[in-house]
C-alpha cells in the first residue's frame, strides 16, 4: 500500500524542501509558513493517504505537482534572466568588439 | 520650410508621447516588491494572502480568496520567491485564481466545456507523423497507451486523424465528455482550460486531472515531436528548454488548483450527510 512515508514520497519532500530553500526570502527554513504546512500534512498522512476516501497515491501526485511547479518556474526564472537581452550596446562597447578605440582613448 | 519644421516637431512630439508611454508600460510590468514578508489568513472558511498585514486583490481590486488552505499558500510563496521585481507573468497560480474570482472573459462553465469539446477533434495526440516512420513508432509507442487509457476511462471510441482531416467525435463521445467537464466547478475549468492551452491537447489534461501523468511527463508528450527533432538537430536552452519550462509550471499550476477545488468539493459533501 503507498504510504507518504515511502522512499519516493520522501525524495519529492526533499526536493519541495530545496526549492522552497531557494526562493524564500525567510533565512531559516522553519519560518516558512509553507514548510510547517508541509511537514504537517506529511505527519498526517505518515500511515497511509487513503484517508477520507483518497485516490491511491493523491497527496503524493500533489506533492510532485508542486514540486514540478516550484522547480520548472525557477528554471524559466533562471533561463529567462541569463539569456535577457540588455538593451542597445553603448558605442564605446560596440567600438570595442570590433577592435576599434574611440577617438578620445589614449593611443598606444 | 516652415512646413518641414511643423512637420518635424509633430514628429518627435510624436515619439516623446510613445516614450512616455513605453516607460509607463515597464514601469507598470516591472513592479518593485514592496513587502518585506507574507502570509495567510482564515476567514470563515475563505483562504486570503497577506503582503506584510496587507491583504493581496485581484486586479479589479477585490480582495484574493480560495477555499483551500494549501492553495492559498502556495500563493503566498509566489509571491515571496519574487526578488527585486515582481514579474506577474510568472506567476500562475496568482493569475488562475485571480481570473477565477474577476472572470474577465465573461465566461461560464458551458462556455469552457464546449470550447474543451471543440477543441478534442483538434488534439495534438491525434494526429501521427504521416512522413517520418521512425517518428511515428516513436508516437504510436508513447501517445498508444494514453489513447487507450482514454478510451477505457471514458468508455469511448476515438478515431485518430488521417491526414489533415478533422477525426469525427462521436455525439456519445461528446456528451459523455461535457458531463464530466460539468461536474468541475468554474475555478477548476478556468484552470483546465490554461492547461489544455499550454499542452494542445485535451486528453493530456485528462490524463493528467485523473492522475495518470505527471506535468512533466505530460508535457515531454505534448512536446514529442520537438524532443524527436532534437536528437537530430540539437537543444537549444533558450528555445527549448524555457519552452519546457514555462509549459511544465503551467501544466503543474493549474493541476493544483483544479485538485484543491476537487478535494473541497468532497470535503463540503462529506461534512453534511445528513441535509443529502
Amino acid at each position: 500500500m503507498s504510504s507518504i512515508t515511502s522512499k519516493p514520497a520522501l525524495v519529492t519532500l526533499r526536493g519541495i524542501l530545496s526549492e522552497l530553500r531557494k526562493q524564500s526570502s525567510s533565512k531559516k527554513l522553519a519560518d516558512n509558513q509553507m514548510v510547517v504546512y508541509i511537514f504537517n500534512q506529511y505527519r498526517r498522512y505518515q500511515t497511509t493517504d487513503q484517508q477520507h476516501c483518497k485516490a491511491i497515491d493523491e497527496m503524493h501526485f500533489k506533492a510532485k505537482t508542486y514540486h514540478n511547479y516550484l522547480h520548472f518556474s525557477r528554471k524559466y526564472k533562471e533561463i529567462n534572466t541569463e539569456f535577457k537581452g540588455k538593451g542597445e550596446r553603448s558605442i564605446e562597447e560596440t567600438a570595442r568588439m570590433v577592435g576599434f578605440k574611440m577617438p578620445h582613448d589614449p593611443k598606444p | 520650410m516652415f512646413q518641414m519644421i511643423g512637420l518635424s516637431s509633430k514628429v518627435t512630439g510624436f515619439l516623446k508621447t510613445t516614450c512616455i508611454r513605453c516607460t509607463r508600460y515597464q514601469n507598470y510590468a516591472t513592479r518593485k516588491r514592496f513587502y518585506r514578508g507574507t502570509g495567510v489568513i482564515q476567514s470563515d472558511n475563505k483562504w486570503e494572502v497577506t503582503l506584510d498585514h496587507r491583504r493581496l486583490k485581484t486586479p479589479i481590486g477585490k480582495p484574493l480568496t480560495v477555499t483551500s488552505e494549501p492553495l492559498a499558500r502556495a500563493i503566498a510563496v509566489e509571491w515571496d520567491a519574487q526578488t527585486e521585481h515582481i514579474t506577474l507573468p510568472s506567476m500562475h497560480l496568482t493569475a488562475l485564481c485571480s481570473t477565477a474570482q474577476d472572470n474577465p472573459g465573461k465566461l461560464n462553465k458551458h462556455d469552457i466545456t464546449i470550447h474543451f469539446l471543440e477543441y478534442l477533434a483538434t488534439d495534438t495526440l491525434l494526429y501521427f507523423s504521416q512522413e517520418q516512420e521512425e517518428l511515428r513508432l516513436l508516437q504510436e509507442k508513447k501517445w498508444g497507451p494514453v489513447l487507450e487509457w482514454f478510451q477505457k476511462r471514458f468508455n469511448v471510441v476515438q478515431e485518430v486523424s488521417k491526414g489533415l482531416d478533422l477525426p469525427p467525435v462521436a455525439a456519445e463521445t461528446r456528451a459523455i465528455l461535457a458531463r464530466y467537464f460539468l461536474s468541475y466547478d468554474f475555478p477548476a475549468l478556468n484552470a483546465m482550460s490554461f492547461g489544455v492551452d499550454a499542452l494542445k491537447s485535451p486528453i493530456l489534461m485528462l490524463a493528467c486531472v485523473e492522475r495518470l501523468l505527471e506535468p512533466k511527463e505530460a508535457v515531454l508528450l505534448a512536446r514529442l515531436e520537438e524532443e524527436y527533432q532534437l536528437l537530430q538537430w540539437g537543444r537549444v536552452p533558450w528555445a527549448h528548454e524555457l519552452n519546457q519550462a514555462e509549459l511544465t509550471s503551467r501544466v503543474a499550476a493549474s493541476l493544483l488548483v483544479i485538485h484543491s477545488s476537487v478535494e473541497n468539493h468532497t470535503a463540503k459533501a462529506k461534512a453534511t450527510p445528513q441535509e443529502q
